[in-house]
């Protein structure tokens, strides 16, 4: 056995109780009682009685509450990775100890010096050694600095 | 749901059932034993019907209710009635040479059967029915129905009381 809503007031109608009205365009109606019924055939609106399921619906009273409060909308940071510069290398720079940091500078300040160095001895004597090999071979990159790398 | 709280035979002092749905107990009151009358139906005398089929009728008046011995009485859904075409659509001559459906005329007296009332109809499980109209699908002498097609729908009843070709003819059954 069925049991049906009312269409004025939105109750359960249970087998054997209540009338259904069929209108002129073949629309069913199923109401619980003479008081659904009756109100209907008024043309009354049930969004404006207010003891009627449509009505409560919409001004929210009862259970709607809870799953207004659930829909709360919570916006959630992700880390990214660049084009240059993937997830993994970006969290393993920002993990590194400040120990680790200052040797890499120190390193990076040796190297730019014995760059320096080697470049201006190159200097000095550029016609003994015209074609060679000039210094080993740095990028430009590397004398700039080693740390700010990949 | 009514349940059965123990049978007669578990009364004691202390009365078990303090729930007890029914009372087990029989009233003193004399039972009544005459039935009600119920007014089922509501088409009589001079009632005007809804034809539905494509006989050509519109319109048609009840003369006589087939089942009643006398002429006051009432007929529902499912029931012959005797009609009189007040209304009919009009018959051009070529659908006259046509031979598929009969076409009915202005005054002319035919049988039909109602399939809609806007009186309740209470069906076996106990609910109750109700059109925005009274309609009737026309009917020659054996039964059979005049037109070939039904527009709208008819009450489910039909097939109660034994209009099964009806009911399979009709676009919507409630």
């Amino acid at each position: 056995m069925k049991v049906e809503i009312d269409s004025f007031s939105g109750y359960r109608i249970y087998p054997s109780k209540g009338k259904l009205f069929v209108r002129g365009d073949s629309k069913v109606f199923r109401f619980a009682g003479s008081k659904n019924a009756s109100l209907f055939l008024q043309r009354k609106n049930p969004r404006k009685i207010a003891w009627t399921q449509v009505y409560r619906r919409m001004h929210k009273k009862g259970i709607t509450e809870e799953v207004a409060k659930k829909r709360s909308r919570k916006t959630v940071k992700h880390q990214r990775g660049i084009v240059g510069a993937d997830l993994a290398a970006i969290a393993a720079k920002r993990n590194q100890t400040a120990a680790v940091r200052s040797q890499q500078r120190l390193a990076a300040i040796t190297k730019a010096k014995s760059e320096k160095k080697d470049k201006e001895t190159k200097k000095v004597k550029p016609t003994a050694r015209p074609a060679g090999a000039s210094g080993p071979k740095v990028s430009k990159q590397q004398m700039k600095g080693g740390k700010g790398g990949r | 749901m009514r349940t059965l709280v123990g049978t007669n035979m578990n009364l004691q002092g202390a009365s078990l059932s303090s729930v007890s749905v029914g009372s087990t107990h029989k009233s003193t009151r004399p039972t009544r034993h005459y039935s009600r009358r119920v007014r089922i139906g509501m088409i009589g005398l001079k009632s005007t019907l809804n034809c539905i089929d494509n006989s050509g009728a519109l319109v048609v008046e009840c003369v006589n209710i087939l089942k009643n011995k006398v002429t006051n009485g009432w007929g529902s859904v499912g029931d012959e009635i005797v009609c009189v075409v007040k209304r009919a659509r009009p018959v051009s001559a070529a659908t006259q040479a046509s031979v598929n459906a009969v076409k009915v005329r202005r005054g002319d007296v035919r049988r039909a059967v109602i399939v809609r009332t806007r009186k309740n109809v209470r069906r076996p499980d106990g609910s109750v029915i109700r059109f925005d109209d009274n309609a009737a699908v026309l009917l020659n002498n054996k039964r059979e129905m005049l037109g070939t097609r039904i527009g709208g729908l008819v009450s489910a009843d039909l097939r109660m009381k034994g209009w099964g070709k009806i009911v399979s003819l009709a676009p919507k059954v409630v």
